[in-house]
């Protein structure tokens, strides 16, 4: 078809308030840390809006975790910063990055299990036949 | 309704961020848009970091390194070479200082400039002439929509800016990257 109009992805963040208020805390507490996290979602999110495949998007600093989810990490940005994790899952169908928490190595077995919980139930709510 | 964000800025803004925080974050991406740029090309092509070092016969620690650095630490060197990897171009131009309506009209004279050299060039043969025509009906309707998609973000947020622009290839799936500054960096395919 010739004339379609050029494609906008248009992929959007969405946040929980779990995810909006340990932000808050660490933005606070370790901002260089935040900071190391924030820039490189910019990154994937701008990737991923011209992408538009999260599968495509690899880098060091992505890390795969269960049900689809990924970690950006502070890795690369210096030696001095505390071990952090951003976590999000690409919701394809809906175009929908979501951001379920962030943390760090001491709370990466909870933030992981919180976060495949979400996917989990965000999957099962879109298999259930709607009455 | 749960909100969405277009932008990690605009997410920043309403998760409470403090404002100066938030502006620095901004202004530490802004120093980076050379290498956030060079991440995205290797990823539209479907790359992982070790294939791109594979094809720049160097280590995959190098290419991470390329992709985190300040566009002030980059050489032309990894342009060149990342480009070659991707079957790109590299283009450098430095122009003058120009107000953003004057640089409208500077790419507007450039696209005339080539769309009359594309109808110089296929007027000899009749199957360019229909092929040409109909990327000129193609390319008004898109000037259009992009015009029309600039005239819907004046009630957006106003992003911050840096001096540079970095721009790439419009390609299969691509938006016109239309930002216009001092210094353009583009990789042409």
């Amino acid at each position: 078809m010739a004339n379609e109009p050029m494609k906008q992805n248009g992929w959007k963040l969405k946040t929980t308030e779990k995810y909006d208020s340990k932000l808050k805390w660490f933005c606070k507490k370790h901002p260089n840390e935040a900071r190391a996290v924030l820039e490189r979602l910019e990154a994937y999110f701008k990737t991923l809006n011209e992408c538009n495949e999260p599968q495509q998007v690899t880098g060091a600093w992505i890390h795969p975790e269960p049900h689809g989810v990924k970690a950006i990490t502070e890795k690369g940005k210096g030696g001095a910063l505390k071990a952090t994790r951003l976590y999000m899952f690409p919701h394809k169908k809906e175009l929908i990055l979501l951001l379920p928490t962030i943390g760090d190595k001491n709370s990466q077995k909870e933030d992981i299990k919180y976060c495949s919980d979400i996917v989990q139930k965000l999957i099962a709510d879109e298999i259930k036949p709607k009455v | 309704m749960e909100k969405t964000f277009n932008s990690v800025d605009e997410m920043l803004k309403a998760s409470g961020v403090d404002d100066g925080f938030r502006k620095d974050i901004q202004e530490e991406i802004n120093k980076k848009q050379i290498a956030q740029s060079l991440f995205s090309l290797r990823c539209k092509e479907n790359l992982t970091q070790a294939q791109m070092a594979e094809k720049l016969k160097c280590s995959q620690s190098r290419i991470s390194k390329i992709e985190n650095s300040y566009d002030k630490d980059l050489c032309v060197g990894d342009l060149l070479d990342y480009a070659a990897a991707l079957n790109l171009n590299v283009e450098i131009g430095i122009v003058p200082q120009m107000k953003l309506v004057d640089k409208i009209k500077y790419h507007a004279f450039a696209i005339k400039h080539y769309a009359e050299e594309l109808a110089h060039l296929a007027k000899e043969d009749k199957t360019m002439v229909e092929g040409v025509s109909r990327f000129f009906y193609d390319a008004v309707f898109n000037l259009v929509n992009i015009v029309a998609g600039a005239a819907k973000k004046l009630h957006e947020p106003k992003a911050l800016q840096s001096g540079l622009s970095v721009s790439t290839s419009l390609n299969r799936s691509d938006n016109l990257d239309t930002k216009m500054t001092d210094t353009n960096v583009e990789c042409v395919r």
